[in-house]
């Protein structure tokens, strides 16, 4: 076998110095990597920084921002027995050993019951603004007496409504029935002073967990999980048949991050030893195997302290698509080292690698170019991926240029079985034999294939959570009655009391959804803070109505056989409250609104808003429902994240399609600038292979996405890469081919690898770039023009 | 003051016993720890009532509300039936039905009809569960919430007060005192409301059993 470089000529001398710089560099970079790995936090695991930024109103931006804060430092836990006892024992040895355990920062778990009298103390100052819905009466004669003579029964009953006022504040109890209005709404009942609630006659009792630190910390979510560990396994001892289910942003995010810490040692390792065993079986010699994983190291190494300073932190999903990087970028030195003559001298291995430059720097260039190219949509993840890749890409190269020449000593090219089997396939795979076959096969796959090519862009491509967790999720959230954080209802206007007059609007459409049962419920400020005119309104009515002489009152009183003094001293008591408006920020300030002041959005631009949060929405019937209702009433909005979320994913989908074709013409033109003629023949392997691609997708039935497309760039960067190096004059091809066996097996390894990761979206990455470089690699001789034969 | 027992779901059956005797029975009990005269007026005064499953009769009830005025008399008929509930009907000087069970209340009658589920609201929950103690003689439970003082008379009559121990009851109940012989005769309940309810009962009957269409009151 001739290598490109032989043994004969001389050539100069390296210089000296370059490769002491380059060790400098190199203990520079390990120390920032090193400065990055102790500091806490330098892994993040935020799920929501994968999501791309859309352009959405700012008002919607604001919404969805304070939705997700004010859930994900929660935890909601349900501990469920047989029977309510089992339960509620269960519960309270859960929150025993959580509190011990001091995983959190607090648990609500037992109801105050002076907590709400200070709640009713609160509304009682305001109860003549604070009607029942159910009393928005019109005050004809027949609904006047029914009033008064159930507002008389009460007198007359053993067990009052425990409204914590004397009848003479409240004859009506009105402010007794707001009260149990309030109080409906939910799954949750109040027994024994703990939130229960039932299912096929299993009890559940509730605690709400709040986190004292980031969800997506490592350090807090080791310690919860062990701590909700600890304390599930306490509450399974204290009764019989107990579950515990739980559910929180910190689950998912603890779960996604063990997941990918697992893959990027998997991936990097798997690749590593691949590589190194693929080198030993070709050269049969450690030496070159070392010396073929130093570039790649380096490069690894450079990316994460670079990256990581350039980012301030590294997601961790980046370090595992950073983990499939080992394989590409190891080509650099395999090329040079497949070269290489034995025995040959420093100075004529430093002019072979000369030799090799223009076409490794034009199979380095394309490749960067591939991976760059994913920054162009707006995706916080893609982006510092697309800038890991690329810096690790670089070291990579610089550091074969700076190091190899000196490391590769001679007696690297012993002939390993696998050598001379790549050398003996190029016969076979030229044009006119197994290849001409192989190019019409992917052709017609591709014709055939593509055709039935379906798209995909759900979201979902980006949720990495695992089956029992999602279901765990749905369960709690059925059973606590927790709103849908993807689908919610925006209420804008221009002042903060119009805001609530567009709730009270909209909540005229809900409650005819709640009657359909499309909706279950939901959670609207202005059922507690109704607004001024209605509070007003409230008012008069009942000066007119309920206290003026010979009103309701009045009737009470004589159906009772109470005095005339009775019903003055109600009157007065009446007047005496005087017109006291509950306003919003009030509320807002006082600890009563502490569970709904989440809904509260504030001012936004040119106005203000809130959010109303729906739960138990019934599938698509109950969607269209919300989004009548946002229709019908003016100034309210119907937000589906989930739809945005995809609509936007297939937008840069159709984008990254045209960077697609538009970088395939770009390639084109700096081909024929170079190979002139031949350009055709260096691209066609990687068309064919696109498309071939595209084509087996449509044949498995695995949709196409934004992440397909992106690794079809890819297998543009890579392809491209094996038709210059077999055209490159003046290599000699046979060894170029045998070079571009091994980077292709190399590559293969690292992206199949990638195919086992939980995330669908690099599932669909690396599936796109297996098929795609087997393709390219196959059909590489077939186009060749210098296959030499033996 | 006619209430409701609380059915116990799961392992715990109410042992067999008396409901209106309740509150004395329930005296017994609570005497864990009261004085040895204490606990023996208790278990005396549960002696003498015995322990039927149901009980009916008539009531007069007197309602005084905060201001001190005249009473609000009001006189009817009661059913109370051990694990179900009670039933409380107000003849004069208006119809209403009163149903307690221990996961609402419902009134029927003249005013219409009005559910009032006590599973919604702490106060009103810790309001119901008393009632529900006190009336199926729930002992551990009475004890939880309110601290028993009981008195034998000299000419055979006896007396109970309870007072609230724990924030739930407080928060409605002031106190509530109970006194009779061979029978309850009489309850006085003090809210916090400033209300003081008066009910002296009338030709009380015990039974075994409930008549099948009383049994579908309370369906």
């Amino acid at each position: 076998m001739t290598g490109a470089c032989d043994p004969d000529g001389a050539g100069r001398r390296p210089s000296r110095l370059v490769p002491w710089i380059w060790l400098l560099a190199t203990a520079a970079l390990a120390g920032l990597a090193w400065q990055w790995w102790a500091t806490p936090g330098a892994v993040t695991t935020d799920l929501l920084a994968l999501l791309p930024r859309e352009s959405l109103p700012p008002a919607v931006r604001q919404a969805q921002a304070q939705l997700v804060r004010a859930a994900e430092r929660r935890l909601v836990v349900l501990v469920g027995g047989a029977d309510l006892a089992s339960a509620v024992r269960a519960g309270d040895a859960w929150h025993a050993a959580a509190l011990e355990a001091g995983a959190f920062a607090r648990i609500t778990y037992t109801i105050d019951p002076a907590a709400q009298e200070r709640w009713r103390g609160f509304y009682a100052a305001y109860r003549h603004s604070l009607l029942p819905d159910a009393y928005r009466i019109t005050g004809d004669r027949d609904t006047r007496r029914a009033v008064v003579r159930e507002a008389a029964r009460w007198f007359y009953s053993p067990v009052g409504l425990p409204g914590g006022l004397p009848l003479v504040e409240d004859p009506l109890q009105l402010f007794g029935l707001w009260q149990l209005e309030r109080g409906r709404d939910g799954p949750f009942r109040v027994l024994r002073e703990r939130l229960v609630t039932t299912e096929a006659g299993r009890h559940y009792v509730a605690a709400v967990a709040e986190l004292d630190g980031s969800p997506f910390d490592r350090a807090t979510q080791r310690r919860v999980v062990t701590g909700l560990e600890t304390a599930r396994s306490a509450a399974r001892e204290a009764g019989r048949d107990v579950e515990v289910l739980a559910a929180g942003v910190l689950l998912h995010a603890a779960e996604a991050a063990q997941r990918a810490q697992r893959e990027v040692a998997v991936i990097g390792l798997g690749s590593l030893l691949g590589i190194g065993l693929l080198m030993i079986l070709s050269f049969r010699s450690v030496g070159a195997m070392l010396v073929v994983q130093v570039p790649i190291l380096v490069g690894c190494l450079a990316a994460t302290a670079l990256g990581a300073q350039l980012f301030g932190g590294l997601h961790v999903l980046t370090l595992v698509f950073g983990a499939s990087l080992l394989g590409v970028a190891v080509d650099y030195g395999l090329h040079y080292v497949c070269h290489l003559a034995p025995a040959a001298s420093l100075p004529q291995r430093a002019a072979c690698l000369r030799r090799l430059l223009p076409g490794l720097f034009l199979a380095w260039a394309t490749t960067v170019l591939a991976y760059l190219a994913m920054a162009i949509p707006p995706f916080p993840g893609l982006r510092e991926m697309a800038a890991f890749a690329a810096i690790g890409l670089l070291f990579a190269w610089l550091t074969v240029l700076a190091w190899l020449p000196g490391l590769a000593r001679g007696g690297l090219r012993g002939e390993g079985r696998l050598l001379r089997g790549f050398a003996a396939l190029p016969g076979p795979l030229a044009a006119h034999r197994l290849g001409g076959r192989l190019a019409l096969a992917a052709a017609a796959l591709a014709a055939a294939g593509v055709g039935w090519a379906t798209l995909d862009d759900d979201i979902r491509l980006l949720q990495s959570s695992s089956a029992p967790l999602l279901s765990q999720d749905e369960r709690v959230a059925a059973l606590a009655g927790i709103p849908s954080s993807g689908n919610f209802l925006l209420m804008t206007a221009g002042t903060a009391d119009g805001v609530l007059r567009t709730e009270e609007e909209a909540r005229i459409h809900l409650d005819r959804l709640r009657e359909r049962g499309l909706i279950a419920g939901y959670q609207a400020l202005s059922q507690w803070v109704p607004s001024e005119a209605r509070q007003r309104d409230d008012r008069a009515w009942l000066g007119r109505r309920v206290y003026a002489p010979d009103g309701w009152l009045d009737e009470l009183a004589r159906l009772v056989g109470l005095p005339e003094r009775w019903g003055h001293a109600s009157r007065a008591a009446f007047a005496r409250a005087g017109e006291r408006i509950l306003r919003l920020e009030t509320w807002l300030g006082d600890p009563v609104s502490a569970p709904w002041r989440h809904l509260w959005i504030g001012a936004t631009d040119g106005g203000y808003a809130s959010v109303v949060t729906v739960r138990g929405i019934r599938g698509v019937e109950g969607r269209a429902g919300l989004e009548a209702v946002a229709r019908a009433v003016r100034g309210a909005t119907a937000v589906d994240r989930i739809a945005d979320l995809s609509r936007t994913l297939g937008g840069y989908r159709r984008q990254m399609s045209l960077v697609l074709a538009g970088a395939y013409l770009l390639v084109l033109g700096v081909l024929v600038a170079r190979y002139r003629g031949r350009a055709w023949r260096v691209v066609a392997p990687t068309v064919l292979a696109a498309l071939g691609t595209l084509g087996a997708f449509g044949w498995l039935g695995t949709a196409i996405n934004l992440f397909t497309v992106l690794g079809l760039l890819l297998v543009l960067g890579i392809g491209i890469d094996y038709g210059i190096y077999m055209h490159e004059e003046p290599l000699d091809p046979g060894t170029s081919w045998i070079a571009v066996c091994l980077s292709a097996l190399s590559t293969l390894l690292s992206f199949g690898l990638l195919t086992f990761s939980h995330l669908p979206a690099m599932r669909a990455f690396g599936l796109a770039v297996l098929v795609g470089v087997t393709l390219a690699w196959l059909l590489a001789p077939t186009f060749s023009a210098r296959v030499s034969r033996r | 003051m006619s209430l409701a027992h609380e059915p116990r779901r799961g392992s715990r059956r109410p042992t067999p016993a008396r409901w209106w005797t309740p509150i004395w029975a329930m005296g017994v009990c609570l005497a864990l720890g009261a004085s040895a005269e204490g606990a023996d007026a208790l278990a005396r005064i549960r002696a003498r009532l015995g322990e039927p499953a149901v009980v009916r009769g008539q009531f007069e009830q007197r309602k005084h509300i905060a201001d001190g005025m005249k009473p609000l008399i009001s006189t009817g008929d009661f059913l109370a039936a051990k694990g179900r509930g009670v039933i409380w009907r107000t003849r004069t000087p208006l119809e209403d039905a009163l149903r307690l069970t221990p996961a609402e209340i419902r009134h029927e009658g003249q005013g219409g009809s009005r559910r009032v589920p006590t599973d919604r609201d702490a106060a009103l929950q810790a309001l119901s569960s008393t009632v529900f103690a006190l009336l199926s003689a729930d002992f551990s439970a009475l004890q939880d919430g309110f601290r028993l003082v009981s008195r034998i008379e000299d000419a055979g009559g006896w007396q109970i007060v309870l007072y609230p121990l724990s924030a739930g009851p407080a928060l409605y109940f002031k106190l509530i005192r109970l006194e009779g012989d061979v029978q309850v005769r009489r309850v006085e309940i003090q809210t916090t409301g400033g209300d003081r309810t008066d009910i002296r009962f009338h030709q009380v009957r015990t039974a075994e059993m409930l008549a099948p269409d009383e049994a579908r009151l309370f369906e």
